[in-house]
């Protein structure tokens, strides 16, 4: 038999064909993508491009089955491609970049084009977003994956018939009142919030950075969670005070500067506003002497074991003073510290200090080990579930290559955790009408930087229509509308307008629907704008009342960002409810993006 | 026993400590695995296991490396092994490579499985993974596990189809869960599982009443799905859902055959005693004949859907952090469709 024998036989000889002649995209070379890397090699697809701008880690190898030890801090797209060349049974031509995907001069919109199918394997929401769009003004299909734990998805974007990435609402990271995190905590969370973000950044990193989501100023009641003018005082002293304890941070001293500060001082500062602990546990400030730390001092590293365990009050104090002298030791002016959970001196820190902090507000301490995982975003992540969904990704992509009923014959999956399946899946969702991604229209401008915004608009009302209500826009910046005619005489240039970016025309008389272009470049003085049928904008309906659908009695999900390699979270029956045109429209309010003026 | 994870550990296992917790790890670690068949999904699972940081594989194959596994999906090959002994040195130390803390080794000699001296071979494992035995085999070794006291992971597919069935003994293991709207009681809750013992308790962290609850599940040898009463009180639409691919691979196991007839055949005499409707018109004639076509044959992402959910199977039976499944899964590339039947 031959070496293409099994292909053959289950794909049949025109698709094993049509594969073997493609030229696909894979977005990503981290846990996702190397299982899917393999996949597409071993089904011996014709030409692969993998895009990954990281570099390796140790805590990659456990599931990055392409990575060894020795290649740690390698580039993931070229240690990858490497690994799989071993078993390049079907001679893929492979292609790495070690770029960011946004880079438009690398990866300008014509080399998207270029490819038959784009596989995702991404590790942030913005990431997908920007593919998505790209898919979008392309006319391409994606396949979208993603993983937490045992949890994943895999989900065909295929522009024109199904629901975009960017129609289904995700949930924006939980955020705490002020004065939560700053004078009544109750939970770790707080406190890791509070020694990360406030009392870190207020020690070590840049001067002026400090602490922006801590600070009281230009919030109202409801994000500071109080109005008691006392508490709002004697948490303004403590910020003053804490800048002025950053100017002794070359002293000896400065360790019980800051424990004497932080972990008695100010308790004892709170605990005068009687009001704040009528209905709440005092807090009880450390009893910090000098006999005390002769004692502190003398806990050994062996002592603390690997941080899977929990620490004493005493162990963490330990743990305090020798961060505290080692991020001394590291500091200067200009070059503040910003808090890494891969940062030993950073990570002990925030660890010491929030345990110190909950032993002081009776709050339980926890370990290092999970600490580590708020403090840092970590996500959970494993092989298996990788290797799942990559699985599937590969599998769908067979049907959905070269056929015009791939809406209706692929299927959404998810990784189920019920005891009678190990997936469920569904049909494809519609587009959602009030998607800000998927319901704007969307074509190629070709321009002369050199040109101004007045060229534009005027070639806009020529060719599109439009009256001179139109407001211009690209990412969050307003370029010009009615009442900011300043820049009309301005170049592109000027404006900083370049290519790659996405030009949205938003009709402010609100007849015609969003229009965006992707602005390509040419030095010839012209504006060259697309064909486009521009519909008019869905007038808003009423909700129906939503289904719940009757399949539906596990499984999860929801995506949230993170800083590793996959994501997602929640709640899996609001993606399937809304890939149905069921979700409710606040939810999309909600992604409708905000934007400044410039 | 080791019981104690380094620093090293830690920080290498890190982001699926947080799944499994440092005793699954421990337990993973403590654990033996023999794989019978180095088939490309034999391959999917070991990569997962070693990656996951078990304690052993012990890699089985007495066949040589020919010209068509090039195209199934074992990725541990090269092209300069053709002829050669599937578990040649070279191919082994590309598995060892994966994680060099698991202890990989190999064996080419054939199992006989009529001799009882393999007794003292199989005691040595405390997990059995094996693809694509006969029937004979199957029904030999599973013996030999139930005597020995082995867990067991037997797996068939033929192309973008697959079975699996899993025989974990008697399984008593304690699960730490939400509290349902309705709390567990001690007693049955399916044909092989009973809870028999709950406790609820207030967890802190996430401010919710949780439950500790312990079950005991007995598991079925393999031979016992022929005759399996599972689908006897199923409602109408239940048995009309229930996948016709389990009789297919479960007579074509017994019975093997290239016949379409014959099969057909075979397969609704299997629907009949295991009370279910006769083969479907949509089985008879698109399934059956891929389902031929296909035997024998297997392909990447199937090996890498059915490794990916078989091996977090295995981790859960062997961390004992969630229940592993019972007993038997029907893999469907074709409905895009994972069910598990308690048999």
């Amino acid at each position: 038999m031959t070496k293409d024998h099994n292909l053959k036989v289950i794909l049949g000889e025109e698709k094993y064909n049509q594969i073997h002649n493609s030229k696909v995209l894979l977005v990503g070379a981290g846990g996702i993508g190397c299982e899917l890397l393999k996949d597409l090699v071993l089904l011996g697809f014709g030409e692969i491009h993998v895009v990954d701008l990281d570099t390796i880690d140790l805590s990659n190898l456990n599931r990055q089955f392409l990575f060894r030890h020795k290649d740690i801090k390698q580039p993931k797209s070229t240690t990858a491609i490497k690994a799989v060349s071993g078993f390049n049974f079907h001679n893929s031509k492979l292609v790495p970049y070690q770029n960011s995907i946004y880079e438009t001069d690398v990866f300008p919109l014509t080399w998207f084009d270029s490819f038959d199918l784009i596989f995702n394997a991404l590790d942030n929401a913005e990431a997908r977003s920007y593919i998505n769009k790209i898919g979008l003004f392309l006319n391409k299909t994606i396949l979208e994956t993603g993983t937490t734990g045992t949890k994943g998805y895999v989900q065909a974007t295929i522009p024109g018939q199904s629901a975009c990435y960017d129609c289904t609402f995700r949930e924006t990271p939980k955020t705490f009142p002020v004065c939560t995190i700053r004078s009544t905590p109750s939970q770790p969370v707080h406190c890791v919030h509070w020694a990360k973000n406030f009392l870190f950044s207020s020690l070590f990193g840049e001067d002026d950075d400090s602490v922006e989501d801590n600070s009281l100023e230009g919030k109202d009641a409801s994000e500071l969670g109080t109005d008691n003018q006392e508490e709002l005082q004697a948490l303004m002293k403590e910020s003053n005070e804490l800048i002025e304890l950053k100017r002794s941070i070359v002293d000896e001293s400065f360790e019980d500067k800051v424990i004497e500060k932080i972990f008695v001082k100010d308790i004892e500062n709170l605990l005068k506003i009687e009001e704040l602990w009528q209905q709440r546990t005092k807090p009880t400030p450390i009893n910090y002497t000098p006999e005390y730390k002769a004692e502190i001092l003398k806990i050994t590293k062996e002592q603390l074991g690997t941080g899977q365990k929990l620490w004493t009050l005493e162990q963490n104090l330990s743990v305090l003073i020798s961060s505290i002298r080692n991020l001394q030791a590291r500091y200067s002016a200009t070059t503040p510290i910003e808090f890494d959970k891969d940062d030993e001196d950073t990570l002990d820190f925030v660890v010491a200090s929030t345990n110190i902090r909950s032993h002081i507000f009776n709050i339980p301490l926890k370990s290092k080990f999970d600490i580590k995982s708020i403090a840092g975003n970590i996500i959970p992540a494993v092989a298996t579930t990788n290797a799942f969904i990559a699985g599937f990704s590969s599998l769908l992509s067979l049907g959905i290559f070269n056929n015009p009923d791939a809406f209706k014959d692929t299927r959404a999956i998810f990784a189920s955790e019920a005891k009678d399946r190990f997936l469920s899946s569904g049909e494809l969702d519609h587009p959602n009408p009030k998607c800000s991604a998927c319901s704007v229209t969307r074509g190629v401008a070709n321009i002369d930087l050199s040109l101004t915004f007045r060229q534009l608009i005027d070639a806009l009302v020529e060719k599109y229509g439009y009256d001179e209500e139109i407001a211009l826009s690209v990412g969050s910046k307003i370029l010009y509308d009615l009442d900011l005619d300043d820049n009309v005489e301005k170049s592109f240039t000027e404006l900083k307008v370049k290519y790659g970016d996405h030009l949205e025309i938003l009709d402010e008389t609100d007849v015609k629907g969003t229009v965006e272009l992707y602005i390509e470049t040419n030095t010839d003085g012209k504006i060259t704008l697309p064909e486009l049928v521009i519909p008019d904008k869905p007038k808003p309906v009423e909700e129906k009342k939503s289904e719940e659908d009757e399949d539906d009695d596990d499984d999860l999900e929801v995506f949230e960002e993170n800083d590793e390699d996959e994501l997602l979270i929640v709640e899996e029956k609001s993606i399937v409810s809304s890939v149905g045109g069921k979700r409710k429209l606040e939810d999309a309010e909600d992604n409708e993006p905000k934007k400044v003026k410039v | 026993m080791s019981n104690e994870l380094s620093a090293d550990e830690i920080a290498l296992y890190d982001r699926q400590l947080r799944v499994w917790g440092a005793e699954g790890q421990t337990h993973l670690k403590n654990s033996r695995i023999l794989l019978l068949n180095f088939t490309s999904l034999g391959c999917e699972i070991i990569k997962n296991l070693i990656l996951a940081g078990v304690g052993s594989v012990e890699i089985y194959d007495s066949d040589t490396v020919k010209e068509q596994d090039f195209s199934a999906g074992n990725f541990f090959l090269s092209e300069s092994e053709l002829a050669k002994s599937k578990v040649d040195q070279a191919i082994i130390d590309r598995v060892r490579d994966l994680n060099p803390r698991v202890n990989v080794t190999a064996r080419d000699e054939p199992i006989l499985w009529e001799e009882h001296k393999n007794m003292e071979y199989f005691r040595r494992f405390n997990l059995i993974i094996a693809n694509n035995l006969s029937y004979e085999e199957t029904v030999k070794l599973n013996a030999i596990t139930r005597e020995a006291g082995i867990a067991l992971y037997l797996t068939v597919n033929h192309g973008i189809y697959g079975l699996a069935f899993n025989d974990l003994l008697i399984n008593v293991s304690t699960y730490v869960d939400f509290k349902n709207p309705l709390a567990r009681v001690v007693g049955p809750i399916s044909r092989n599982s009973e809870i028999v013992k709950v406790e609820k308790f207030y967890d802190e962290e996430s401010e919710k009443f949780k439950e500790r609850f312990t079950v005991k599940s007995q598991y079925k040898p393999f031979i016992d799905t022929y005759t399996s009463s599972a689908f006897a009180n199923l409602t109408k639409r239940k048995r009309k859902n229930v996948s016709e691919l389990l009789s297919l691979f479960l007579s074509n196991l017994q019975t093997p055959t290239s016949d379409p007839t014959e099969l057909i055949s075979k397969a609704n005499e299997l629907q009949t005693k295991l009370q279910l409707n006769p083969l479907s018109e949509q089985t008879i004639n698109t399934t059956v004949p891929s389902f031929l076509e296909q035997q024998g044959t297997e392909i990447a992402p199937v090996s890498a859907i059915m490794g990916g959910a078989l091996a977090q199977d295995i981790i859960n039976f062997i961390s004992k952090k969630v229940e592993p499944m019972d007993n038997l899964m029907i893999f469907d590339g074709v409905n895009y469709s994972m069910p598990v039947y308690e048999m």
